[in-house]
């Protein structure tokens, strides 16, 4: 009996383990997690000129949040151009997640993060060079809306209409918790119930900035909001700027990894971003630059 | 039980040791199936776990959950039951490429089924266009998970419940014939019935598979909280940042699971496999 039930239950454990794995949080390798409390001693990383990088073929991993994936590949050629034997590997994610990936013992060579809480916390436990913890751009809100602008929002108080379909980041993301400071201030200036008014028309709080951006380019949202950097990257869509006094700043750090395999060619990649042409390739990107 | 037997009284003479072999290579399996998953039992239980579980937005989830899981097994039931019953007992022109068309969901990963349901049936899709111009939208709703659900889940119903009705001895229609029983009696009096296993068999493994859906869900359904994010979804924005949440959920999704096998087990004696 057992016998002829059994290849149903494999198919079912199969489908069921299937079904559970989430596509953009890579699982940390287990092998790896007992790092977590001793970061691996490592020669206190000095501050580098972006030149002394050693002969044999490197990859440097960076952690890297998914609102710098143009910019990513154009900074990470660069570097790869000005040091030889050095390939530059990018992981985008959400920060939280890799400052936890981090936790658990995942050693990339840089971290870059879109929040400021997530870097700070990974420089309190160490996982960075707490010191060398730097502000490399900064980025503001802005309000994109599909090529044909199908529910006619022209100013930011359209976005209280009601029936406009608005995708937002949940509030657990950088994006998202930015977002509603910027309704916060809103609030103040349009009208006392516009926070409420544009939060019920939210019909979906997505889990990154990129979602955002495609499903707003599918027309299936009426309105998003995002990063200034993720409508630059998606130039077919309408934008609707934010003022800067409603704008929230979002700051941009960057620090080498203290545990990272590669501690040199780290921090010449640190210094590499933050050096002009680090930050051309950022601003043509839509970043501000670091400096306020 | 007679064969079972026989295999079990007949031991060759290297039988022990090629059985460690076997074992012990096969336990390096099982290790890695069972570790991850008592880790995590481990971890949720000496968290709070009990104090998550109280939070509202939690029992949204799996209460819209188990809500969208099981309509979309209703679903299942209305229109992939007499799908299984044609496959099952007729040929036709095309019927391969029907087959394919079902089990695809199976081996496609669900993101893509979710952008294939959002170009579909978003508002500038080809089916999306025509709801939209008599008001219906389905992207970021409810029933949009329910689709989601259905499209991803489908296959392991009409499979199932495919194989209950072939099973069904010829004879015993030819006798439903005789005594004339008309194709709609047929169904009713004598293949449902004596498929009732598989039918049964195919809901819960939908049903679980609905229940744990989570790629197509987020990207045609979104995430919302009460009206599109069911426990997966929950799972993977707490793992951002409540890692108690997360694993609270976990639980309870694992838990779930190993119900609906230990039912299925029940339930699947005597059905029949291909």
């Amino acid at each position: 009996m057992l016998r002829r039930s059994l290849p149903l239950l494999l198919t079912g454990l199969a489908l069921l383990a299937a079904c559970g794995a989430s596509p953009t949080a890579p699982p940390v390798s287990p092998a790896t997690t007992v790092a977590t409390s001793a970061p691996a001693p490592t020669a206190p990383p000095t501050p580098a000129p972006a030149t002394a990088v050693s002969a044999a073929p490197v990859t440097l991993n960076v952690f890297a949040p998914a609102a710098l994936t143009e910019a990513s590949r154009q900074l990470g050629a660069a570097f790869e151009a000005a040091n030889a034997g050095v390939t530059v590997a990018f992981e985008l994610g959400h920060s939280p997640t890799q400052r936890a990936q981090l936790e658990q013992g995942a050693t990339p060579d840089v971290f870059i993060s879109a929040s400021r809480k997530d870097m700070d916390l990974a420089a309190e436990q160490q996982l960075v060079v707490a010191d060398q913890v730097q502000v490399f751009a900064r980025n503001k809100l802005i309000v994109i809306l599909p090529p044909d602008n199908p529910a006619q929002i022209e100013s930011l108080a359209d976005l209280a209409k009601p029936g406009v379909q608005l995708l937002i980041g949940t509030p657990d993301i950088p994006i998202g918790s930015a977002t509603l400071s910027m309704l916060d201030k809103l609030n103040a200036s349009i009208a006392p119930d516009f926070k409420a008014r544009v939060l019920a028309n939210v019909v979906s709080q997505e889990v990154g900035v990129k979602p955002i951006v495609s499903k707003v380019s599918l027309g299936e949202a009426d309105a998003g909001i995002v990063y200034v950097s993720d409508a630059v990257a998606a130039p077919t869509l309408t934008t609707l700027a934010i003022p800067d006094e409603a704008n929230v700043i979002v700051v941009f750090t960057i620090a080498p990894v203290t545990a990272a395999p590669h501690p040199e060619e780290a921090a010449a990649f640190v210094a590499s971003v933050l050096a002009p042409e680090g930050q051309a390739v950022l601003t043509a990107q839509g970043f501000l630059p670091a400096g306020p | 039980m007679n064969r079972a037997e026989r295999v079990r009284a007949d031991p060759g003479p290297a039988r022990p040791r090629w059985a460690w072999v076997f074992a012990s290579i096969g336990a390096l399996l099982v290790a890695l199936l069972a570790l991850p998953l008592a880790v995590l039992i481990w971890t949720a239980l000496s968290n709070e776990l009990l104090t998550f579980l109280r939070d509202p937005s939690l029992q949204r989830a799996i209460s819209l959950s188990i809500l969208t899981s099981s309509i979309s097994v209703g679903v299942l039931l209305l229109l992939g039951t007499p799908l299984a019953y044609v496959l099952a007992r007729w040929s036709f022109r095309g019927k391969v490429w029907v087959e394919l068309i079902i089990d695809l969901p199976l081996v496609l990963p669900p993101l893509i089924a979710g952008i294939a349901l959002l170009l579909a049936f978003g508002r500038n899709g080809i089916l999306g266009r025509p709801l939209d111009l008599v008001g219906l939208r389905l992207p970021f709703t409810t029933a949009a998970v329910v689709v989601a659900q259905v499209f991803v889940a489908g296959p392991l119903y009409v499979r199932t419940a495919r194989l209950g009705f072939a099973a069904v001895a010829p004879e015993l229609r030819e006798a439903a014939a005789v005594e004339g029983a008309n194709e709609v009696q047929l169904f009713r009096y004598v293949m449902v019935p004596l498929a009732r296993r598989a039918l049964g068999s195919g809901l819960i493994l939908a049903w679980a598979r609905a229940f744990g859906e989570f790629g197509a869900t987020i990207v045609f359904a979104g995430n919302m909280e009460g009206r599109t994010q069911t426990i997966p979804l929950a799972i993977f924005v707490g793992f951002e940042t409540n890692l108690g949440v997360a694993l609270g959920l976990s639980l309870v999704l694992l838990v779930i699971a190993a119900l609906v096998l230990l039912l299925l087990r029940w339930i699947g004696r005597g059905v029949p496999t291909a």
